[in-house]
């Protein structure tokens, strides 16, 4: 194997698992708060990439811009779930699971009828390529990685030194605890909602640059970030990160070398591994 | 040689260390009390001795048998049965049919026969049901048997527990708290019906309680735990007069 | 004289039964109803057999997979191996059940919510495995030209009949298994272990026993209900047997009602209803499936069973008689 492919497959594997660090870190901020698992946040990144699309590629919206609408958008269809879909139920682990089956089946099927089949593409803001250690490199998925390692720096700033990142901290560890301190708990949940419905939101804008928009595309990121919550540990950042670029890495080689029939397999086989032998993952909380 | 018999049982829970090297007898018979402040380890040796938990280091065997290490439906069925802290029962169950439940060792069909031979199941739940009436009888349930457990107070579900814990035909009963979230009255009640059933059914108990004044008039024996540690052992009167179980409840008297 | 639901749902029943015995040969000539039933058949084999699994309070989504086993099971052997279908029927039961006693195993310890993602993985996987391995087993394509069974005189393309009277039958079977189970002590201990699985461990129930069996029962019946399809529809790939097939099955028991016996069977049969009727199939019928999922979930928790059972028949039922696990 030439040492080009290898840094080829190593660079693939980092920026993959970069996306799929920022949307499990959504997934597993919600967990961690509020330990409740929200499904949909695939059909998120689907919707957000769609949004997107309209918005940037077809009619011509500044990107920045677009990409904001898009997540202000997928927000509050964040806050409207937690409210009126998950909140009902009493945010039971199985209930709100089964509930957002549901409506992620019942999203990705509008998504067909309203978009259709055809994958779109976004194209690219970052035109170019660089050089990485001797292999070619497009700006576009040097852009995404930076894009991801910055919102994830942004968010362990945010958790770690701000008022509202460190009542959400509060509310993780012991809610009634929390309360008694006066944390409003309803605003945490709505916030932590926001949040990790906003990095859904981003990683969809940045899987529909890199790759294709269409109504499937949010079931393999999800998974995908299961994995990587499952090897890291429910509710953990840290641990996301770790495994997010193992997952990455371990994609990108089984892609390359076995091809896509081989990795989907082995997917999944990992996946039952993982949850046979540690559900609790290497850092993170029990169910 | 002792009922149950508990040598050297030790807990960590990662660095922490929850039990301490505890040994223990419980002899045929006795109503033996377990006592000590909050986070002593009580409810922990309870989930150690019934299997809930596996343990570090010890052994406990129930008569005559090890039972280290065996899963709490195996000692249950050898005899050792356990209730819970909190009011646990099946909610959506009427406590008749708690009850049948608590029959469960007695009542066990394997799956064919279940499909196939009907007259064996039918005799075999009518000799179930009539004796779950019985023990709902002894335990003054009865009344109140199509009642849905969640719809119980909270003195009644702790008595459906007991009584739940009765169709397994134990030897020896560990009460966790039994007597918790009880009004004096009813303190009485579950207090005479432990008397009772060590009467007339030969249980032997171990009782974990909070509730002294019922401990002291129930109990033969006590043994005070802190931190993990058993600091003394006695008669109720030896215990009470203990300089270290008096420290370890921050000098409250007894 | 004393009119208690039990006998008054019993008598219904009955009635339902003959009627759709005789319906074929007087009634329901019409091939599209014919195939609706089917279809009904399939599906009320397939939720009836995951909600004793959801009776213990594992949810798993790999039912799919484990029709398609059954259906692999057999279309191999008669396609391949030229086995009468009649023999293959059973062993199409048998097979996915010997693969989940080990999947079983390894999967029962995982709780709730990973329960759930690890029995999706394993659909998946069996699709992965039947869709990578071209021989013998399809590959992404499929197998076609599955024969019916025997003789194939009688069971021929065109004439349905035959196929209704199998799949009235076999549905009939699993039902039976499946309520009596329910309604003896190994359903209510299934029940216990969903209750508080803690307190039926301390009183002796081996809970690890008990999940096991369910899970082998429904793997049993959902390989059957599988090869029921593939010698009706003739065709199998990976394609069919996905993880929407497992979740309209949990749709079918939520919307139809956990509760009860009657719910997963109802729920099939009017959901099975709803996209022929509506001309909803595909991504419509997905979408259609998925509100009623939400719907249902928020203001009918109980479901269609439940919300009868509570407004409904109390007006029949004699007083005192309350219970929430209906019959």
């Amino acid at each position: 194997m030439s040492e080009q492919l290898f840094i080829q497959m190593c660079i693939t594997g980092i920026v993959m698992g970069l996306i799929y660090i920022l949307i499990a870190l959504g997934i597993t901020l919600i967990f961690g708060v509020m330990r409740i698992v929200n499904f949909v946040h695939g059909e998120m990144t689907m919707l957000s990439a769609f949004s997107m699309y309209y918005l940037f590629e077809v009619w011509h919206m500044n990107f920045i811009l677009a990409l904001l609408l898009s997540v202000i958008a997928i927000s509050l269809m964040g806050i409207f779930f937690q409210r009126y879909i998950y909140k009902p139920l009493g945010y039971d682990i199985l209930n709100v699971m089964i509930i957002a089956a549901g409506a992620s089946i019942a999203l990705k099927s509008a998504g067909w009828i309203i978009f259709g089949p055809v994958p779109r593409d976004i194209a690219t803001v970052f035109p170019g390529m660089i050089r990485v250690l001797g292999t070619p490199l497009s700006m576009e998925r040097a852009a995404v990685a930076l894009i991801c390692v910055g919102l994830t720096i942004a968010l362990y700033i945010f958790l770690l030194k701000t008022k509202t990142g460190k009542s959400m901290r509060a509310v993780e560890q012991d809610s009634e605890a929390a309360a008694v301190l006066g944390v409003s708990i309803d605003r945490v949940h709505a916030i932590v909602f926001v949040i990790g419905c906003s990095l859904a939101a981003v990683a969809g804008a940045l899987v529909g640059m890199l790759f294709a928009v269409e109504p499937e595309m949010g079931g393999e990121p999800l998974l995908k970030s299961f994995m990587i919550i499952l090897i890291g540990g429910m509710g953990s950042i840290p641990g996301a990160i770790v495994a997010g670029l193992l997952l990455g890495l371990i994609d990108s080689f089984t892609e390359t070398l076995l091809g896509g029939e081989m990795a989907f397999i082995i997917g999944f086989a990992l996946l039952m591994l993982i949850l046979i032998i540690r559900p609790k993952g290497f850092f993170g909380y029990e169910i | 040689m002792g009922l149950l018999e508990i040598k050297g049982l030790t807990k960590t829970f990662g660095g922490l260390l929850a039990v301490n090297d505890l040994t223990l007898e419980i002899h045929k018979g006795e109503i033996f009390g377990l006592i000590g402040p909050n986070g002593a380890g009580k409810t922990t040796v309870f989930n150690l001795i019934s299997g809930m938990l596996p343990c570090t280091g010890g052994k406990v065997s129930y008569d005559g048998h090890n039972i280290t290490g065996l899963n709490m439906y195996q000692i249950a069925r050898k005899g050792l049965v356990r209730t819970f802290q909190l009011p646990t029962l099946f909610n959506n169950f009427t406590v008749l049919k708690n009850m049948l439940m608590g029959m469960h060792l007695h009542a066990e069909v394997g799956l064919w026969r279940t499909l196939l031979d009907t007259s064996y199941t039918d005799s075999l739940e009518s000799e179930i049901l009539a004796r779950a009436d019985g023990i709902l009888q002894e335990v003054g349930l009865a009344d109140r048997k199509d009642e849905l457990a969640s719809n119980l107070p909270h003195g009644h579900r702790r008595i459906l527990q007991v009584a739940i814990s009765l169709g397994c035909e134990p030897g020896l009963l560990l009460l966790d708290e039994p007597m918790t979230g009880m009004n004096v009255r009813e303190v009485e009640e579950m207090m005479g019906l432990i008397r009772k059933l060590r009467e007339n059914r030969g249980i032997s108990f171990v009782i974990v309680e909070h509730n002294i004044r019922a401990v002291m008039g129930l109990c033969g024996r006590i043994a005070v735990l802190n931190f993990g540690k058993k600091i003394a052992e006695g008669t109720p009167a030896e215990i009470s007069q203990n300089e270290a179980v008096i420290q370890a409840y921050l000098g409250g008297s007894l | 004289m004393k009119f208690s639901v039990g006998s008054f749902k019993r008598y219904w029943v009955a009635l339902l039964i003959i009627f759709l015995f005789v319906a074929p040969l007087f009634v329901i000539t019409n091939p599209f109803y014919l195939h609706i039933i089917i279809m009904m058949c399939i599906n009320i084999m397939m939720s009836a057999s995951m909600w004793l699994l959801a009776t213990t309070g594992l949810i798993s989504f790999g039912q799919a997979g484990f029709m398609f086993i059954g259906a692999m099971t057999s279309t191999l052997l008669v396609k391949e191996l030229g086995w009468p279908f009649w023999v293959c029927i059973p062993l199409a039961g048998i097979v996915p059940a010997l693969v989940s006693i080990p999947v079983g195993r390894l999967c029962i310890r995982i709780k709730g919510v990973y329960f759930f993602l690890v029995t999706m993985a394993f659909g998946e996987l069996v699709r992965g495995i039947f869709a990578y391995f071209r021989t013998p087993f399809g590959g992404w394509y499929g197998i076609r030209h599955i024969p019916p069974p025997e003789p194939h005189s009688l069971f021929t393309p065109l004439n349905k009949v035959p196929f209704y009277y199998l799949g009235m039958v076999l549905t009939l079977v699993t039902c039976w298994v499946i309520y009596r189970i329910s309604r003896s002590r190994i359903g209510m201990t299934l029940w216990s272990i969903r209750e508080s699985d803690m307190l039926a461990d301390s009183i002796g129930v081996n809970v690890k026993k008990y999940k096991l069996q369910a899970f082998v029962i429904a793997g049993f019946f959902a390989g059957i209900a599988g090869t029921y399809y593939a010698h009706y529809f003739c065709y199998i790939s990976p394609l069919v047997f996905t993880f929407s097939m497992s979740l309209n099955t949990l749709i079918y028991i939520v919307v139809g009602g956990l509760w009860s016996f009657s719910g997963p069977i109802v729920g099939a049969a009017v959901l099975t209803l709803v996209p022929e009727f509506f001309r909803a199939t595909g991504v419509y019928q997905m979408l259609i499936f998925g509100l009623i999922l939400v719907f249902t979930m928020l203001f009918i928790p109980r479901g269609i069973v439940g919300l009868l059972g509570e407004r409904v028949f109390p007006l029949l039922r004699q007083k005192g008689e309350r219970t929430k696990i209906t019959d």
